[in-house]
């Protein structure tokens, strides 16, 4: 198939029952363990010939027994195509066992091998080599090594899902790392319930969707979805997969219907007044120390900075990512540690507590994938932070991120839909043509010797994006850091480095850097190479195809101004011509300047990127951008030497 | 195999069981100065005290008081304990103290989380891990770290280091309490202090005690820091794993402890000993029937990690490996030495302590350093030796995971200690021959064809196993390939050597033109993929391996163009490495051949000579990025 072709839109549907379910065995799937000679003959597939494995099932029915219990029957077939593929004879099934949440049983396996002649051999996972481990105190997994796994093993195994309640439903993902020649995923909701909810799929990949009323039941199917490998500048995977999400909508019974966020308002009312979120975020802290110890004389946005500060400095995030607020803020601030949304429903109420017009915001962060405002789901969203309004200026605070300054949009926030939560004023916040950038200066001042040796400093400046990129990956590992700025320019030899600006939010990160390198010669001449420190070395769009949207997060605004002293005795051939490259969407531009005054030379590049994101369908464009952009930044000026 | 359990918080420091008399203060202010240069952190105390009850079983107190000067040490926030079946965590308390010393927050074992400790690549083992992230007050701050170990079952005991790497050491003890019976075996390493060691009753004592050690960097690519750092290391005479009891006084007590796990009667049943005996049918050397078994072994068995109890020690049985086709490295290591059996070949498990930067075993002080099992088989001259866990490796060939180590072979009589093959350039070669088909526009096609062996093969064979666009991600940034339009990769078949085909198409082969002079590169396949930091150092350097590549790559060029100046033939040496390229222009076939030539004769580099060698491979990487100009008429 044409992957080129992709492109995404949004199928969605709504589909309600009200009927009592059972599930019933899905009638078309092949038998356990019994292959067919087409899947025994198959040595790769077909639409993603360089697969080194192919799901050529992925099945599921999921149902509620009479105790509301969401339970999933599981069923999974796939086939190893090459020596790379073996390992996935080794399966781990993550489950989610805190507070007994879910168990998983009836696990069991076949394999098909092929042996000499033509034959095959089918194997059975014994079920005293399967293992079961507690990851954390939410998760456990059930590990098995299956028998037998060769290249041509096909391997068969289920199991039995059974989760306390319908919150446990999530969505169906029918795309996976590699291939899948079919996905279905079948959903008997519990009697006297509606449940809502929408596909995602790409233009050229059909899903059959087949209502069936008198059972209560309806099945979602796709066929031929190739595997969904990582790229780079992707916001996240899981925004691409071809999938189905699910929401529990209303429950009828003795009383009458009962609707649950069955739109925006009835969802921000809901969560309003629950107790792990509203009400935590309404918490009056006016009395606490902290907030009695905050001069009045504050102007309302130093006000913000100081609390963001206190929570930030204050309470430690312990790396769990929530949207509630689990042990009650006044018990958080005392405590001093706890979740996401713990220390941001603390931040709301803190700054509520202190007269600011703050609240929750639900937010999906970039690698949970982007929201659809379609419908009104919950599930959709990964974490809650604050939003706090003054002066006409808002302001999204993320009280576990550690290196995002007050008036900045959290980086893991870029390019998403964030909905604020309020009886009145919700709304949805979208966090794009946000007035940071990620802007980057870089001033070369060099000379070039008689013998060709080049020698000088450069002071590279971030701002803003790339600021925050660069402390985090600074912060991260300091000597790394310093490897891979300089690791492009195996050529150069640094003197030395410096850094400064680290603490000063709204200074510039700004990095010294001392060289010396002996210019490259090639057929007679001296290459002087001006093209230092940018990064922009080598196209990052290396691969044929693409799948996921191009998402820089931010805009791009850099500027390389270089002046380098030549020996009397160098002529320069005809410089590089000044020269502007404009994409096709005039949205990217890299302009050259050069010239030569005396034994000065004096070089200028401008680089804009003035969009944050590029659909796939975009890539060759971006790529065929990128490709000119760094041929021209690495066109050398010829020196002779007279 | 089994990994020693690990304690990330990095060093212990051991107190006296009755006294609390060593507890340091807590403020900062009187840490002498000496003690805060190069150091993020200084360890007020380091102190440790372990009490060995019996062969099966042993209490740890460890007392770390750390001061912690900037944020930079704030990795001493993070305490992550190991502990599995055999090795509880009795009770753990954490202080941690403001910069004047005064108490600010207290945590206990109920504050820590447990979970499970993935090694990175087991399916399944019994390890965890308690985890707690105590905050800073503010910098400087102290952390006061006391804990209790107990283990009811060991094979070795606790080493002590003084971690030096950027944190210094006011005051280091360790002591160690034995029943005179059992008494340790011990030494120091990197330090020169004599334990004090006295006698009450039936009870041994030693303690090892230093003071005032400064913070020093310790270099990164060299060996693994245990070859580098003060160290008191402590062994047992007598143990006790999971009910098994064994001796620990030689290598040979030792091996002989490990072989009576790897020991079966009847591993095969006599109907399967046939069928071995069938696929050997029409072997007539002793070699080909161990490279029938070999390659059986590959093609049928995969590598699968579960580690649990003895079973990180004792294979999985023979007839298990046999009917699943998977084990980990000691049980196909063992199949294949049942298998060798069955065709009347003498093998012996061996263990090793693999990884390229591993320092060997020591012949004079019996330990268990071992992570992995390989297996041995004893030959007139020389022996062959087998790692049973790849299913790509030629017979006889180890590769640096394990060459240059001290392997303990599991003999019948007990554990031989015998040395594994050195590192040998001749191992890992690599031959190209590149065909640049060059068009008017300057675009090209490039046909090129590789032989290869060792660690070479081994790139290669993964390379062959991805899709095109990793292949070409690959490509470019790990062989710097100018990034190719279009690219192929085919394996070409196996003897002698693994060769491989590969077709790259440009649309645009030349850097830049300037008027009728097209730059294009001269290097098509560049040899020097080495990008080495230049510094100063004092420790070894260690490169993957040695190896020799050579290429010839024939430029053809089209009607019109024809070389400018060519680029001058070169030449360069040093004691570790050569490199030779020589271009040549045919004006009757408007060819430009380019034939290079480069060679790491040894992979271990001594410090004096490092920088020679960083400028050898600069000078290689810098004549590899010359061009070649041509021009067009």
């Amino acid at each position: 198939m044409s992957i080129q072709s992709y492109f995404k839109t949004w199928l969605a549907l709504c589909f309600c029952l009200s009927l009592s379910i059972r599930s019933s065995a899905q009638s078309e799937s092949p038998a356990f363990g019994e292959t067919s000679a087409e899947e025994r003959e198959m040595k790769e597939c077909p639409f993603d010939r360089s697969a080194d494995a192919v799901i050529l099932l992925d099945h599921a029915v999921a149902y509620f027994n009479d105790q509301y219990n969401l339970i999933t029957e599981r069923r999974i077939r796939l086939k190893i195509l090459k020596e790379k593929g073996i390992g996935r004879g080794d399966i781990n099934i993550p489950f989610y066992s805190g507070e007994g949440f879910e168990f998983l049983r009836d696990i069991e396996a076949q394999v098909t091998t092929p042996g000499s002649n033509g034959t095959f051999t089918v194997t059975t996972l014994e079920r005293k080599n399967i293992f079961e481990r507690k990851i954390n105190s939410l998760y456990s997994v059930i590990s098995f090594a299956l028998p037998n796994i060769k290249v041509g093993s096909i391997i068969d195994y289920k199991y039995i899902s059974t989760m306390k309640s319908y919150g446990g439903l999530r969505r169906w993902e029918f795309q996976k790392e590699i291939p899948v020649i079919t996905s279905s995923y079948e959903l008997a909701p519990i009697a006297n319930s509606e449940f809502a909810y929408s596909v995602y799929r790409t233009n050229n990949l059909p899903v059959e969707v087949t209502p069936n009323k008198e059972a209560g039941k309806v099945r979602f199917v796709m066929h031929n979805i190739p595997g969904l490998r990582d790229e780079v500048y992707t916001a996240s995977t899981r925004n691409f997969l071809q999938r189905v999400n699910f929401q529990f909508a209303s429950f009828t019974n003795y009383y009458g219907k009962t609707n649950y966020s069955a739109t925006w308002q009835q969802l921000a009312t809901e969560l309003i007044d629950e107790p792990g979120f509203g009400s935590q975020a309404k918490k009056d802290l006016s009395g606490t120390a902290f907030l009695k110890g905050l001069s009045p004389s504050l102007a309302p946005a130093e006000k913000v900075k100081t609390i963001y500060d206190f929570v930030r400095s204050n309470i430690t995030w312990n790396n769990f990512t929530s949207k509630y607020c689990e042990d009650g803020v006044k018990n958080i601030l005392e405590k001093k540690k706890g979740n996401s949304g713990d220390i941001n429903l603390l931040l709301v109420s803190l700054l509520k507590s202190a007269g600011l017009d703050a609240y929750p915001l639900l937010v999906s962060e970039r690698d949970n994938g982007l929201i659809d405002t379609t419908y009104s789901y919950l599930e959709q969203f990964n974490k809650v932070v604050a939003f706090v309004s003054c002066n006409g200026t808002d302001y999204v605070l993320d009280g576990t991120d550690q290196n995002t300054p007050f008036f900045m949009v959290p980086t893991d926030l870029l390019n998403t839909i964030g909905f604020l939560v309020d009886k009145k004023k919700h709304r949805f916040i979208y966090f794009k043509d946000l007035p940071h950038k990620q802007r980057e200066s870089i001033r070369l001042l060099a000379s070039i010797s008689e013998e060709g040796m080049l020698e000088g400093s450069a002071t590279v400046s971030n701002g803003e994006y790339a600021k925050l990129e660069k402390v985090s990956r600074y912060k991260s590992d300091q000597a790394r850091y310093q490897e891979a700025l300089v690791k492009p320019y195996s050529f150069l030899k640094v003197d030395s480095f410096s850094l400064a600006g680290l603490k000063n939010d709204s200074a510039m990160l700004e990095q010294q850097i001392r060289f010396h390198s002996t210019l490259k010669k090639s057929g007679g001449y001296y290459l002087l190479n001006t093209n230092l420190f940018t990064g922009l070395n080598e196209n990052p769009f290396i691969t044929q195809y693409r799948f996921t949207d191009i998402d820089f997060g931010s805009k791009y605004s850099g500027v390389v101004v270089g002046s380098f002293i030549l020996p009397a005795s160098f002529a320069t051939e005809a410089l590089p011509a000044n020269k502007k490259l404009v994409s096709q969407d005039r949205t990217m531009s890299v302009s050259r300047i050069m010239e030569k005054k005396e034994n000065i030379l004096n070089v200028r590049y401008v680089i804009e990127i003035n969009r944050e994101r590029f659909v796939a369908d975009e890539y060759e464009m971006v790529k065929g951008f990128f490709k000119e952009m760094v041929d021209l930044l690495n066109e050398p000026v010829l020196l002779k030497s007279n | 195999m089994r990994q020693a359990i690990t304690f990330i918080f990095c060093c212990f420091i051991v107190r006296s069981v009755q006294g609390q008399q060593s507890t340091p203060s807590f403020a900062t202010t009187p840490i002498p100065e000496e003690l805060k240069k190069d150091a993020d952190v200084v360890y007020r105390l380091d102190e440790g005290i372990l009490n060995i009850a019996s062969a099966s079983e042993y209490t740890l107190k460890v007392h770390q008081v750390v001061t912690l000067l900037n944020a930079e040490g704030a990795q001493f926030l993070h305490h992550r304990l190991g502990t599995d079946k055999f090795y509880k965590v009795e009770d753990v308390t954490i202080n941690m103290y403001d910069a004047l010393g005064l108490l600010r927050k207290t945590y206990g074992k109920k504050d820590f989380e447990t979970e499970a400790a993935f090694d990175g690549f087991s399916l399944v083992t019994d390890d965890k891990v308690m985890k707690l992230y105590t905050p800073a007050p503010t910098y400087p701050c102290t952390v006061d770290v006391q804990y209790t170990i107990h283990a009811t079952g060991y094979i070795e005991l606790p080493n002590w280091f003084i971690n030096y790497h950027r944190s210094s050491t006011e005051r280091f003890r360790y002591e160690v309490n034995v029943p005179s019976a059992l008494d340790i075996r011990h030494r120091t390493l990197n330090m020169a202090i004599t334990p004090q060691v006295s006698e009450t009753g039936n009870q041994k004592h030693y303690m090892w005690e230093t003071k005032n050690v400064m913070a020093k960097w310790l270099e990164s690519d060299g060996y693994e820091t245990a070859r580098y750092l003060p160290q008191v290391e402590v062994a047992p005479n007598e143990f006790s794993y999971d009910g098994f009891k064994g001796s620990f006084r030689t290598w040979q007590d030792f091996g002989a402890w490990t072989f009576q796990l790897y020991e079966e009667k009847t591993p095969f049943s006599e109907q399967r000993q046939a069928e071995i005996k069938d696929l050997l049918s029409g072997a007539t050397s002793r070699d080909e029937k161990i490279r029938i078994l070999y390659r059986y072994l590959q093609q049928n068995m995969r590598y699968v990690s579960i580690q649990l109890g003895i079973g990180g020690f004792r294979p999985f049985p023979v007839k298990f490996v046999d009917e699943k086709k998977y084990g980990d490295c000691k049980a196909l290591t063992n199949y294949m030495r049942c298998l060798l059996r069955v065709a009347g070949i003498k093998a012996y498990p061996a263990l090793i302590n693999a990884g390229a930067n591993k320092i060997p075993a020591d012949p004079q002080f019996p330990s268990d350093p071992f992570n992995h099992v390989i297996l041995c088989i004893p030959g007139e001259k020389d022996s062959t030796w087998l790692e049973c866990t790849s299913t790509t490796s030629l017979t006889g060939e180890l590769g640096p995971f394990t060459e240059n180590k001290k392997a303990l072979l599991l003999t019948e009589n007990g554990g031989v200690l015998v040395n594994t093959p050195k590192s040998d350039y001749h191992a890992n070669r690599l031959l190209t021959k590149n065909t640049v088909t060059l068009d008017a526009e300057g675009g090209a096609v490039i046909q090129n064809r590789l032989e290869s062996s060792g660690e070479t093969t081994s790139f290669y064979k993964y390379i062959v196993q991805l899709d095109t666009d990793a292949q070409k991600e690959q490509l470019v940034k790990t062989l710097h390939y100018k990034e190719p339009d279009e690219l192929a990769v085919s394996a070409q078949g196996e003897t002698p050597a693994a060769a491989f085909a590969l077709q790259r198409s440009y649309s645009k082969l030349y850097d830049f033109k300037s008027g009728n002079k097209y730059f294009f590169p001269l290097c098509i396949q560049p040899l020097a993929i080495e990008r080495l930091l230049s510094a100063k150092r004092e420790t070894d350097f260690l490169f993957s391996y040695p190896y020799e590549k050579r290429d010839t790559t024939v430029f053809l060029l089209p009607p019109g163009f024809s070389p400018d100046m060519l680029p001058a033939d070169k030449e360069l040496q040093t004691s570790y490495s050569q490199y030779r390229r020589s271009i040549r222009f045919d004006k009757t076939t408007n060819q430009v051949t380019v034939v290079s030539w480069l060679l790491l004769s040894q992979h271990v580099v001594k410090p004096l000579e490092y920088a020679g060698v960083v400028q050898f491979f600069k000078t290689v990487a810098t004549l590899e990025e010359e061009n070649l100009v041509l021009v067009k008429q």
